[in-house]
């Protein structure tokens, strides 16, 4: 049985590396735009309740908070750009589908132009990504979609004003760039983009989810993680970049005791520069995060320079007997990087250093104060034994990954921190990377759980790409993220 | 430590030299007795006409003694006010070594019909508290002023927990009592009368009231009732309390008090203020308008300043004067009451997370070391004007002004238990809170003819509470020296609550048709408005070259706002909010003798609710505004079988509610103390039957024993439990219905006089339950390690929060007239209550059994003036306040580095104050 899941796994590898690396014959067949109901008009800024289709090509403007109401839909076609006025709210009690394409991309953003300050080292005080210009994509529990694929969100975080805000939230309070929260929902994002926010970019209070092939910037002002998933979450997040995140770029969390355990999965995810934008720096992690009753699967995720590598956390612990984690890659400029791998106080873990990881950190492989039957040691609920400092000065500077674009050891910078977004960056492998050919692709370590529900062809999750053997979110038979 | 051994001890033995002094042979003795009810006269003169060093004072059983008369012809003078004096010739021989002579006093005839107006000095006393209890239609606790005198009391709380059946809730921060739970009933489920008039509340949330607001001295009787007749209002079930304000004496009558004291808190550690002139009362939304956006230099920083000081001595003052003019029928009293006093705690907290750990074993967010310094200052002025138009009206006009202001700094040091264990926290809190009640009551009283009686009252009454910019400073570190600055929120909060009533009784007399029968009719009206306001601004540090900004000093630390709107606070939601209510009420009951011995009291009260809220939530909020309306019938029926003329029995049935506080049926959201906090504009208001069975014996004047069974039904029961409903991350604490809930229990108290000792003894006991779905958190099949997490419920039975199964009170009083002294020593012994319900299975918090001890004395300095010494000295043991979990976690067991102080392997200490000593000495004279 299991060998034959592997030579299956092995076949369809080999028939995605063909498909992807020869040229493949061009036939293209146009098919007609997506519509549902009415199109939406954008001769006049938009206000109260919205439905229908956002035409290809047009911009609209959110001039006041609106609604997609319970049972209404609204689908935007590609091309479509949506300009939200200073502080407000798309708020969805229905459906949202932003359906916008690779050589048209959607744009939901603000109604005001800002230049965008990715130069390295910039301000973060200073910096318009964290202007906090509106207040997100608000699903309410009604909301059974909302799905994005090739579409920007930029530059939320604003605090709900005195008129509208969500059920249950009040005037005042912070906003996520997007918020979902039905445990028997669907929310699927696939290749777009988050830039800019003030406390979490996402956040998944329950859902079922796919996010995959994604890239997160400047998520997070002072605090805040890039995908903070809560109980009741099920779903893959795979080959998303993430850049400069505040604190967690991807968390798991099984607090809440909504719908089924927290389990999740995060592969083929490049992780650069997390973690250093805490106010609270004092236990926080800086890239994976595992924790309160979450379990699911981390391989072949690639971490640069991170504050912190793949935290799973002790207290509240993570279910740590059904997790399985392996194949990751680190490279760290500076000791502290390196001494973080499998992070330490005051990032307290209970992460167990895997012989598969590169780099293998050899001495901890055979210390029994490293190993699962003294760190997987559960009293009252607390794995009590953590992971204790130990020395990671051999690997400082080892194995660069070689990306296309972006200079290892860095240089010229003052903090590893200054790194926040991709700008003229690529974090593709180069073909001499030893990042090459390191991961896993065994089915029987790692599958996607493949959880939404949707079955309409039209909005199903456009591709589940399986775990890579490349490590990061970049493949080199072309696969994966394709920003 | 030193303290908590010795001192009590220290005051045992001096109160033990004092009272052997006088215990020696006599010659003369006897009692002193009211000649109609054979009561004692505690403080009658018994003195030689012609040698005035021979006398004594009838002590609490009204004897008396003297010693070493020679032998021979002797007159004495037997006299006691408000009595007839009388002459006694007494032949001594000399081999006559014990003479007994009883003496029994005419009371002097009163002139006037009014006799409640000349008869109040005496409801100062002992007493007439006695008699109020014996005659009293209903269930009845009077505490006098005389008692509260001489307890170790300062504020109305405190003298609360004396009387039986009743626990006070301690506030954190000083460890003064604030609410009364009568029965075992908590605060929500008893009203706060004076002068038989519903005052409104102060506090932001509720209806009830803070009764450490008033001062003990202002006062002339404290009663507690505990069944309910048809002409009272119907929204207790644990009871009422009700203070009876002084009234005009019948001579001039000046009373100074003033004294000094200190709480040994600050004998051991410094007592932090804070600039208090530079807090707005406003927020800026309100100073500048709700679209101004706020810049962080608009907050004052001084507020956050904490100067370490040694206080000055806690100060009390009070001073009343009263007489009556124009031939007695004019009467004015005036009373001031002004207290000021330091006090604190230190306090252990922990904060427990919003998921417990698998198995629904307790898990904790942090510990905390807490350090309150608290000013408080309290002030009373009250006033009175009776006016005898002639014999058949009276009219009387009151004003009462009550101010409680605190200022209340908070160091606390963090320590984190879970993310980043270890890491400290270091926040510093300054909030000042004050709160003002006023009440203004016109009242009359009509002899239609001398069957026929009316009484009425106009009321006009206001409580107000401000808490502005109550302010956190908070930093994080992971090396204590070099602190990460912190996000910091400023709040305004302040409310408003007016009433306007209106109260009319009438009673016919019919004495000539059937004897000792009253029919009595009435209704009242009362029209409220209450408002609160809410606001916060939430501000982040500012991140200093792409790090986080160190804290250094607070005139350092930089703060902005993050993200748009958010400098605008949050001047629109829910927390603001306005409630109209109007109760109206109306009444008929009958009292008459059917038997030779059988009293009987019955009626039925009808009182209609009606409560509208709004709050300027938009449209689109669920919630916005609301209503709520309904009628209740109340029945209540009280039997009274006199066994003797010293010796009741009584049984008493009566129905009542409990209407919901204001704020709990507001949709609010606000952030509280430890969880978020979350109103519920579907609760409803909780009903009772209520049966009581009591004895009473009466066996002396100012004696008593009292033994009583009761039994509550309460439908709906109001509690507050944890729900999740706004995201994972945040529990809140919600007021919801749970079923049914009984309270059973037995009452015992006794008051009993030994020559100059006295013993002042009740016991409650106390048993209520509830049953309520609670929450698990655990694997599907324990058993499989693979199996998921699952959060389900449970159904779980426990007593009601707030009530003690067992409540004791122990007084023992020394009372030397002759010389002057008084001295009582009073120990009050709380069981464990539930002070927190929470919402998962098994992790409530419980407050732990609690034995305090006070001490207080009175020493008459001279015999011509009337001039007195007193002292208190309260919370002798310096007994801490302990809160449990009542399950272990075996990551927590004692002598883990994780979390100190404990001490069991089956519980968790989850919370411990500690309040210190705290002394008072100070002269009282009376004109």
């Amino acid at each position: 049985m299991k060998s034959k899941i592997i030579s299956f796994s092995a076949l369809a590898l080999f028939v995605g590396s063909m498909l992807t690396s020869c040229t493949p014959d061009q036939n293209t067949v146009s098919t007609p735009p997506i519509q549902i109901g009415q199109s939406v008009s954008d001769a006049s800024p938009l206000s109260g309740s919205v439905k229908g289709t956002m035409l290809s090509g047009k911009t609209y403007t959110i001039g006041d908070d609106v609604t997609v109401n319970a049972g209404d839909t609204l689908l935007l076609q590609s091309g479509v750009t949506v300009k939200v006025g200073r502080g407000k709210t798309i708020l969805v009690k229905g459906v949202l589908i932003s359906l916008g394409s690779k050589t048209q991309p959607n744009f939901i953003g603000p109604d005001k132009t800002f230049t965008k300050t990715d130069a390295v080292g910039y301000s973060s005080a200073a910096d318009s990504a964290f202007i906090g210009y509106w207040t997100g994509i608000n699903c309410e529990p009604s909301c059974s979609l909302l799905e994005l694929k090739w579409t920007h969100v930029d530059y939320t975080g604003a605090n709900f004003g005195a008129t509208f805000f969500p059920t249950k939230g009040k005037a005042g309070d912070g906003s996520f760039g997007i918020f979902f929260q039905n445990s028997t929902g669907d929310f699927i994002m696939e290749d777009s983009w988050m830039y800019g926010s003030i406390d979490d970019a996402i956040r998944v209070s329950t859902g079922r989810i796919h996010v995959m092939r994604n890239t997160f910037e400047k998520c997070g002002f002072t605090g805040g993680d890039g995908l903070n998933v809560k109980s009741g979450s099920v779903g893959d997040i795979a080959y998303n970049l993430f850049v400069g995140g505040a604190t967690n770029s991807s968390k798991a969390s099984n607090k809440g005791g909504v719908g089924p355990q927290t389990n999740v999965n995060m592969y083929n995810n490049t992780y650069i520069s997390g973690g250093y934008r805490q106010k609270d720096p004092t236990g926080r992690g800086g890239s994976i995060n595992y924790e309160e009753g979450a379990k699911g699967k981390a391989f072949n995720n690639l971490m640069v320079n991170c504050r912190a590598g793949v935290r799973i956390h002790n207290n509240p612990a993570a279910d740590v007997v059904n997790m399985s984690y392996g194949y990751n890659y680190t490279y760290g400029d500076s000791l502290r990087v390196m001494n973080n791998v499998y992070p330490v106080m005051p990032t307290s873990t209970v992460t167990i250093p895997q012989s598969t990881d590169i780099p293998a950190y050899t001495a901890l492989l055979s210390n029994p104060n490293y190993q699962q039957a003294y760190l997987y040691t559960i009293v009252g609920g607390v794995c009590p034994n953590i992971v204790q400092p130990y020395d990671g000065s051999a690997y400082v500077k080892v194995g660069n990954p070689m990306f296309v674009n972006f200079q290892l050891p860095m240089t010229g910078i003052s903090r590893l921190s200054d790194v926040s977004a991709v700008g003229s960056f690529n974090f593709r492998l180069q073909s001499g990377s030893p990042a090459i050919g390191k991961g896993t692709a065994d089915a029987s370590k790692i599958v996607p759980l493949n959880a939404t529900l949707v079955t309409n062809d039209k909005f199903k999750p456009t591709e589940v790409t399986l775990p890579g053997v490349d490590m990061g979110c970049y493949q080199s038979n072309g696969s994966g993220n394709q920003h | 430590m030193y303290y908590r051994f010795t001192s009590p001890f220290l005051f045992i033995f001096l109160f033990a030299l004092i009272i052997s002094n006088s215990l020696s042979a006599t010659i003369l003795k006897g009692k002193i007795l009211d000649s109609k009810t054979n009561e004692p006269l505690t403080g009658a003169i018994f003195i030689d006409k012609n040698n005035a060093g021979f006398y004594d004072v009838a002590t609490l059983d009204g004897s008396y003694s003297i010693k070493k008369i020679n032998s021979g012809q002797h007159t004495f003078i037997v006299k006691y006010l408000g009595y007839v004096s009388q002459e006694k010739k007494i032949t001594v021989t000399q081999n006559k070594d014990v003479i007994i002579l009883d003496v029994l006093l005419d009371p002097e005839a009163i002139s006037l019909n009014q006799v409640e107006v000349f008869a109040q000095l005496d409801r100062e006393t002992s007493q007439s508290a006695r008699n109020s209890e014996k005659n009293a239609d209903n269930l009845l606790n009077v505490i006098p002023a005389k008692s509260i005198e001489l307890s170790p009391d300062i504020t109305v709380a405190n003298v609360l927990q004396r009387v039986s059946g009743v626990t006070v809730q301690k506030t954190a921060n000083s460890g003064e009592g604030q609410y009364a739970i009568i029965r075992g009933m908590d605060k929500r489920y008893n009203y706060t009368l004076v002068n038989g008039i519903k005052i409104p509340s102060p506090n932001d949330k509720n209806r009830y009231v803070p009764m450490d607001i008033f001062p003990a001295e202002i006062i002339s009787h404290l009663d507690v009732i505990k069944a309910l007749t048809p002409d009272m209002e119907g929204d207790a079930i644990g009871g009422a309390m009700n203070l009876q304000l002084k009234e005009a004496p019948d001579r001039l009558l000046v009373n100074v008090t003033g004294s000094a004291g200190y709480n040994s808190l600050f004998l051991q550690r410094p007592f932090y203020t804070f600039d208090k002139s530079v807090v707005n009362l406003k927020s800026p939304a309100e100073m500048y308008g709700t679209n101004y956006h706020v810049k962080p230099t608009d907050f004052p920083i001084e507020n956050l300043k904490f100067n370490p000081i040694h206080p000055f001595p806690n100060f009390n003052g009070s001073f009343s004067i009263g007489d009556r003019f124009f031939n007695r029928k004019l009467g004015i009293i005036l009373s001031l009451s002004n207290q000021n006093s330091f006090s604190g705690s230190d306090a252990f907290v922990t904060i427990p997370r919003a998921q417990p750990n698998p198995g629904t074993l307790p898990a904790f967010e942090s510990k905390e070391n807490r350090t309150y310094s608290t000013q408080q200052n309290r002030l009373g002025i009250h006033n009175k004007i009776d006016f005898l138009l002639n014999r058949n009206n009276t009219l009387s006009l009151y004003n009462a002004y009550f101010e409680l202001d605190k200022y209340i700094s908070r160091h606390s040091v963090v320590t984190s238990l879970s993310t980043g264990v270890g890491n400290t926290e270091t926040k510093d809190r300054s909030q000042t809170q004050l709160e003002r009640i006023y009440n203004s009551t016109l009242q009359g009283k009509h002899s239609i003819n001398d069957k026929l009686f009316v009484d009425w009252s106009a009321v006009y009454s206001k409580a107000w509470a401000y808490r502005p910019d109550e302010v956190e400073l908070q930093s994080n570190s992971t090396n204590i020296d070099s602190p990460i600055l912190q996000g910091i929120t400023h709040k305004w909060m302040h409310n408003t609550d007016q009433d306007l009533a209106g109260y009319l009784n009438i009673s016919w007399k019919p004495d000539n048709l059937f004897e000792n029968t009253e029919v009595k009719a009435g209704g009242m009206y009362r029209h409220k408005n209450r408002e609160n306001y809410f606001n916060e601004y939430s501000l982040d540090p500012v991140f200093v070259n792409n790090a986080p900004q160190l804290f250094t000093t607070i005139d350092n630390a930089k703060f902005a706002f993050s993200g748009y709107n958010a400098d605008l606070g949050s001047p629109v939601n829910q927390n603001d909010y306005t409630v109209s209510e109007d109760v109206d009420a109306f009444y008929g009951e009958i009292k008459t003798k059917v038997l030779e011995k059988l009293n009987i009291l019955a009626g039925v009260r009808v009182e209609q609710t009606r409560l509208a809220y709004n709050t300027p939530m938009p449209e689109t909020f669920i919630g916005k505004s609301g209503s709520q309306a309904y009628m209740d019938v109340l029945p209540g029926m009280h039997l009274k079988y006199e066994l003797t003329k010293k010796q009741n029995l009584r049984l008493s049935y009566f129905s009542s509610i409990s209407r919901p506080g204001y704020f709990e049926v507001i949709p609010y959201n606000i952030s509280g103390e430890t969880f978020d906090e979350k109103g519920n504009p579907y609760l409803r208001r909780s009903r009772a039957q209520n049966i009581d069975f009591r004895y009473e014996l009466f066996p002396g004047a100012s004696e008593q024993i009292l033994a009583g069974f009761f039994y509550k039904n309460i439908k709906d029961p109001i509690e507050y439990s944890l729900v999740r409903e706004n995201g994972p991350s945040a529990l809140q604490l919600k007021p919801q219905n749970f079923g049914t809930a009984t309270n059973l229990g037995f009452e015992f108290v006794i008051n009993k006089y030994f020559g100059n000792f006295g013993v002042s003894a009740n016991y409650t006991f106390t048993k209520s339950s509830i049953t309520t779905y609670k929450k698990t958190y655990q694997r599907i099949n324990p058993q499989d390690q693979t199996s998921d997490f699952t959060t389900d419920s449970v159904r779980v039975t426990r007593p009601m929060q707030g009530q003690a199964d067992h409540i004791a009170n122990l007084s023992i009083l020394y009372k030397n007239q002759k010389i002057g002294l008084d001295l009582q020593l009073s120990g009050v012994y709380t069981g464990k209550s539930i002070s927190q319900v929470s919402g998962w299975d098994g992790l409530d918090y419980w407050s732990m059994p609690n034995t305090t001890l006070d001490f207080s004395f009175q020493k008459k300095l001279s015999r011509k003036i009337n001039l007195s010494i007193f002292g208190k000295a309260r919370n002798l043991l310096n007994s801490p306040a302990i809160t449990r979990i009542l399950k272990s976690n075996d990551y927590y067991l004692p002598g883990s580095l994780q979390l100190p102080q404990q001490d069991s392997p089956n519980s968790i200490i989850v919370q411990k104050e500690i309040y210190g000593l705290s002394f008072l000495l100070g002269f009282r004279y009376t004109l």
